[in-house]
């Protein structure tokens, strides 16, 4: 493999990786604040990319969706937490699982409903359109974009859950809720805005992708799969595990593209079994 | 010997649990394992069932060694064990609890081909066990329903249908009214009449009433083993105990 | 009183004369259904029959796994995809005997799931989940692309399959009967396998797999036998699907299969056996009715239908009307916390 090829390989890994980077660490806040595996993490980012795609439409830009968007799903997230999971807290986590598969299912018939089978488009802004050289290898700007964006909010967010107060209410939470209750912190209600956070942040990380590759409407799968496949990985609840996860999960669908065309698909499901076999409590230990 | 725990090490990461511990248990007799929290009782109670390895050491139940082996192959050679955390079938029904352990001891117990009409014995042997235990009159409730000392013995009473040779009794009064407890300690002295019994106890009056002979742990290793009558006595166990009093 | 009495969950007398009598009306009605047709409509009713008796044995299979046993697979499209490959392959390729196709699709489903079993077996809850997802997205993913089956477009031009008997099998209407007496042959042996000592120890590892396992049991042996036998059921049905449809692409491999399996269950009543029965019949036909006009998009419903019983009634329609109705008629039901 010459420079070049490995470079753009390398590139390419780290650009889908951090676009998973923004689904993985929003997932793994989720299960390590809720202990719910969100199924319908992939389809709340997908409706993001499809919300934005209207919006663009409806003559806003690109920023703006990206901001409107998410604010949206969010909301959605809020209710779809209010009403579907709040009421299983006390049964068995499984159930959550299921019912959050129901609730993608849902919600990907829905865009399928309203956006119809194509694939659809969404303008880069001009701003960020073209390409930049990077050691001697053209990289479109976007995708460089896509990776600093991700790594900084995924920065953003865990320095939130480490270093401030309610980032240590979040995780205290999870280890004894009566206790943080007892202090007259109302879990529930954190419960929620943090599954309504963690949608908003899936919905940027679909419009980000929709921007960068396309929309489609099956889109859904290969993210959550990609985002549950970060996590598992990292190790569940470890927030740094997910990143890392993702990241690893990016390079090795670049290079065995690369080196094994055809099996690229299969890649992913590969390392899932793989780690899951053998090492399923993650490679990151800790948050 | 029926049961012989030798040279006996568990580590979990870099806590050392059980150091070195060395004792017996002779068939017919109920030995008691009494320490101060955290000795190492309730983990010495699933190396020995299966539930963990041994780190290293061996244990050896009627001169086969049963280290290492898998909980099911060690119930099979008639060691039994109860929780200390009560362990049942929460939904379903007293009968039914008891039912499935009589059927553990059934050549054909995970078989596909007999029928229902394997059980016809096993209802009288589960009814026995219940009249023994004292709660036959709850036999269609659901065992979460049962009040906390009456689900101990439904506990104990399962054990009991497995027919084991030695049956290992983990605090089996925790929780327990002080009727419930001398109630549990008659059940305890009737079954140890018919099979040798290893019990872990906190309830230091039951112990030195029942006991033919008992092992004090403390930090994972022994630090005493006698008659009752010795170990009440015993300036080691005191101090470890009372902190010197 | 006897064992088996004892060991009948408390069924009365009563409520069991009262089910029998229900099935038997039920099964003829089924049986001369047919008989009736010959108009378009009720065509159209025969085909849907037979999609819920192939499916009403594959969700047997899966509910003594899941509802049982306690074990959540989300790939059991795996079993159900290779019933129908191996169907298909043979039936175009070797010979059309349907007892060819069932006998390699019972042994390639048995010997897969030995295999896999083995593998996932070791995990428990969301892990194992993940793996069986996993598994069956391999399978998926492989005959998506394999030029020898017609990867992602299919494999047209399978030939009706042939009872080796003087019965037409290409037939609609005898179709029907054979996949009838299929279903009725599955659930008879279910029903044996739930109450055999190996049912019995299914439900307790459901309930409290560690005291199961403490109590003497092979906890291991008892999860895998019970996942051998939800794939075998799920090959039968597979290939019974192929016989039908002369055809099979990819999509007996997709995941949603394995999702739709899964709340056929639910929503039908998970461990009761009649209840995944139901819940197939409740699903495809809905399907069936949706999808005139909503095409793809009626999953959209399933998946409303789907979260209202998750929240409501997650014991099923089974477990609606056993609310409903006096609590002797479904004392049969195995009571027990359920896999949920």
């Amino acid at each position: 493999m010459s420079f070049e090829v490995f470079v753009t390989n390398l590139l390419y890994g780290l650009t889908i990786g951090s676009a998973l980077i923004l689904v993985a660490s929003s997932l793994s806040l989720i299960f390590g604040v809720m202990g719910v595996v969100n199924f319908a993490h992939g389809s709340l980012a997908m409706l993001g990319a499809y919300l934005a795609y209207t919006l663009i439409l409806l003559k806003f830009n690109f920023w703006w969706a990206l901001i409107l968007s998410p604010l949206v799903v969010g909301l959605l997230g809020l209710l779809i937490e209010l009403f579907t999971l709040r009421p299983l807290y006390a049964r068995n986590p499984l159930l959550q699982f299921f019912l959050t598969y129901g609730v993608a299912m849902i919600i990907a018939n829905v865009v399928l409903y309203a956006w119809g089978g194509d694939a659809l488009g969404i303008d880069k802004p001009g701003s960020l359109q073209g390409p930049v050289n990077i050691l001697g290898v053209y990289y479109p700007k976007f995708r460089l974009f896509v990776f600093f964006f991700s790594a900084a909010l995924a920065l953003g967010l865990w320095l939130f859950i480490t270093k401030t107060t309610w980032g240590v209410i979040l995780r205290a939470g999870i280890h004894n809720r009566e206790l943080v209750e007892a202090f007259g912190i109302n879990m529930s209600r954190v419960f929620t805005l943090v599954f309504a956070l963690g949608s908003a942040l899936a919905a940027v990380a679909g419009v980000i992708l929709g921007a960068m590759r396309n929309l489609n409407p099956v889109m859904d799968l290969d993210l959550v799969i990609g985002g549950l496949i970060a996590v598992v990985i990292g190790g569940l609840g470890s927030f740094r595990g997910a990143v890392l996860g993702a990241l690893i999960l990016g390079l090795s669908e670049s290079f065995g593209a690369q080196l094994m065309p055809g099996f690229s698909k299969f890649t992913v499901y590969i390392v899932m079994v793989a780690i899951l076999l053998w090492r399923p409590e993650g490679l990151v230990r800790g948050v | 010997m029926l049961l012989e725990v030798k040279g006996l090490c568990k580590n979990f990461g870099g806590l050392q649990v059980i150091r070195d511990l060395d004792f017996c248990v002779s068939e017919g007799q109920l030995t008691s394992v009494i320490g101060p929290n955290g000795a190492g009782k309730t983990t010495l109670f699933n190396v020995i069932s299966g539930r963990f390895a041994p780190s290293s050491g061996k244990i050896i139940f009627e001169g086969k060694e049963i280290s290492g082996l898998k909980p099911h192959v060690i119930s099979q050679m008639g060691l039994a064990r109860s929780f200390q955390i009560t362990n049942v079938f929460g939904s379903l029904t007293v009968m039914e609890n008891v039912l499935l352990a009589c059927q553990s001891r059934l050549p054909e117990r995970i078989s596909l081909r007999k029928g229902s009409a394997t059980f016809d014995g096993l209802a009288e042997k589960a009814e026995g066990i219940l009249r023994r235990i004292g709660i036959a009159q709850h036999r269609d409730r659901p065992a979460r329903e049962l009040s906390h000392g009456d689900q101990r013995h439904l506990e104990i009473a399962m054990t009991l249908a497995t027919d084991p040779k030695l049956l290992l009794l983990d605090e089996p009064t925790s929780g327990m009214s002080p009727a419930e407890t001398a109630q549990t300690m008659d059940l305890i002295e009737e079954i140890s009449r018919s099979v040798t019994v290893l019990l872990i106890e906190h309830d230091m009056h039951l112990v030195m009433n029942i006991s033919h002979n008992i092992v004090v742990l403390d930090y994972g290793t022994k630090i005493a083993e006698g008659p009752p009558q010795e170990i009440k006595n015993n300036p080691e166990v005191r101090r470890v105990y009372l902190g010197g009093l | 009183m006897s064992g088996a009495q004892a060991f009948e969950y408390r069924t009365m007398r009563a409520a069991a004369d009262y089910k029998r009598y229900l099935a038997v009306v039920l099964l003829a009605l089924l049986v001369l259904f047919p008989l009736g047709a010959g108009t378009v409509v009720s065509e159209f009713y025969v085909s849907l029959l037979v999609r819920i008796f192939v499916f009403g044995v594959v969700v047997l299979g899966f509910d003594i796994l899941l509802g049982y046993c306690g074990m959540a697979s989300f790939g059991h499209a795996m079993f159900f995809g290779s019933g129908a490959y191996v169907a298909g392959i043979l039936f175009k390729h070797v010979s059309p005997s349907i007892w060819l196709a069932l006998g390699a699709s019972v042994a390639a489903c048995a010997m897969l799931g030995v295999l896999v079993g083995y593998l996932c077996i070791r995990s428990r809850g969301l892990y194992f989940i993940f793996l069986t997802f996993a598994f069956a997205q391999f399978f998926y993913l492989f005959f998506n692309s394999w030029q020898f089956v017609g990867a992602a477009d299919g494999m047209p031009g399978i030939p009706k399959p042939t009872l080796g008997i003087p019965l037409d099998l290409g037939n609609r209407t005898v179709y029907y009967y054979f996949s009838l007496l299929f279903l009725v042959l599955a659930y008879v042996v279910a029903r044996h396998i739930v109450r055999s000592p190996l049912g019995r120890a299914l439900v307790g590892i459901r309930e409290n797999e560690e005291r199961t396992e403490f109590l003497g049991f092979n906890v291991h042996r008892c999860m895998l036998t019970a996942f051998v036998i939800s794939a075998v059921y799920g090959g039968v049905g597979g290939c019974l699907f192929t016989g039908y449809q002369n055809f099979v692409s990819s999509s007996v491999y997709h995941w949603g299969l394995s999702g739709e399996i899964l709340i056929m269950d639910l929503l039908g009543g998970m461990g009761t056996l009649i209840g995944p029965v139901i819940g197939a019949a409740f699903v495809i036909y809905l399907g069936d009715v949706l999808s005139t006009w909503m095409h793809d998009t009626w999953l959209m419903v399933l998946g409303a239908v789907y979260v209202v019983f998750i929240l409501f009634s997650p014991e099923g329609i089974l477990g609606l009307a056993k609310r409903a109705l006096p609590s002797q008629v479904f004392s049969h039901v195995v009571r027990g916390k359920g896999a949920l």
